[in-house]
């Protein structure tokens, strides 16, 4: 099996994507990577070329398959960044169901 | 704000208290809580928010009922319980109690014995010697064996049996440990802080009398997928 630079590239990219969610996530590193992919869309459009220019030093043939690979890491990007979203916010209604318990203690039958 | 006082001259003497996280247990509830009530130990019932009886079955005992609005898992209503225990000052030790009938009262005693030797926090097992699990099913003791190599693996701690609910914790221990896990994944999660808080921590033989209706309400092995699951996304910040 012959490894490409492209593939190394690859790879590190995942493996950086996961250390990236278990250390690294904030809410601003999260906003600037978001404005990094508007920033990288825009030049994309004003001209299409430069994707495949990339592509080609990365030793990957088309500029649409880097783009494909881009946007799978993309959207691993944006499902972790809904996830840790909707983890906070259970967070937050187990915080008011815990108090809400825990304020209104209810007795059983004394006599049994 | 303590609430034990309708244990008529007891009060004082009891330090123990037995917290139970029960979700549509009114079958079961009844008798678990018959026979827990013929020992000397406060309890606390977390109803994590039953859509059946539950909440009118145990209104007959005498305990304390703490009502979570919606369900929110057994790691949380853990939690809830043994925050509501704490508030107590005369609270010494707080054992978790599984709510479906498996396990035994009497061996609340020999937790306790262990807590009392020195350790802060004692874990029933079952495959320990002495201990014992009446009718196990041959996938569920495949299950167990599994997930006892996977969290042995994962904290490092060399335990018999990793999914026992029955665990007696002293004070300090209680205070310290914080079950963030809500579902079923704060059985790993328990020992993962025992491991990192460096806690003082032996097994004691307990007996799991398994029934059809707890192992109709007990873990499947596709389930503990999602529990590993849990475990992982709980680690994504």
């Amino acid at each position: 099996m012959n490894i490409q630079f492209s593939q190394v590239l690859l790879i590190a990219a995942l493996i950086l994507f996961v250390i990236y969610i278990y250390r690294l996530r904030t809410d601003f590193l999260d906003r600037l990577v978001y404005l990094a992919c508007a920033g990288v869309g825009i030049v994309l459009v004003i001209d299409p070329m430069v994707s495949t220019q990339i592509a080609n030093l990365l030793g990957i043939g088309r500029g649409a398959d880097l783009l494909f690979y881009l946007f799978i890491v993309a959207s691993l990007f944006y499902a972790v960044a809904t996830r840790s979203r909707i983890r906070r916010m259970e967070k937050q209604i187990t915080t008011l169901v815990r108090q809400n318990a825990l304020d209104h203690p209810i007795e059983g039958n004394k006599q049994k | 704000m303590v609430y034990w006082h309708w244990y008529p001259g007891m009060n004082d003497l009891i330090e123990t208290c037995v917290v139970i996280a029960a979700y549509n247990e009114a079958p079961a509830i009844g008798r678990v809580l018959g026979e827990l009530c013929q020992f000397p130990y406060r309890v606390v019932l977390v109803d994590d928010g039953s859509t059946d009886h539950t909440l009118k079955e145990a209104r007959s005992f005498p305990i304390i009922i703490l009502c979570h609005a919606t369900n929110l898992g057994q790691g949380a209503a853990l939690q809830t319980g043994i925050t509501f225990a704490l508030q107590d000052p005369t609270i010494r030790t707080i054992v978790t109690f599984d709510g479906d009938g498996q396990h035994d009262p009497a061996d609340i005693a020999r937790l306790e014995e262990a807590l009392h030797k020195g350790v802060d926090v004692a874990l029933g097992s079952r495959f320990i010697q002495g201990g014992q699990a009446w009718k196990i099913p041959l996938q569920k003791r495949l299950a167990l064996k599994l997930a006892i190599r996977v969290t042995r693996w994962m904290t490092g701690l060399p335990l018999t049996d990793t999914h026992n609910g029955l665990r007696a914790f002293n004070r300090s221990a209680a205070a310290r440990i914080h079950i963030r896990q809500n579902g079923m994944a704060h059985a790993s999660e328990i020992l993962s802080q025992i491991a990192l808080l460096k806690l003082r921590y032996c097994e004691v033989p307990v007996t799991i009398r398994y029934t059809n209706y707890s192992l109709n309400k007990g873990q499947s092995i596709l389930n503990s997928i999602n529990i590993l699951w849990d475990i992982l996304g709980g680690k994504i910040r």
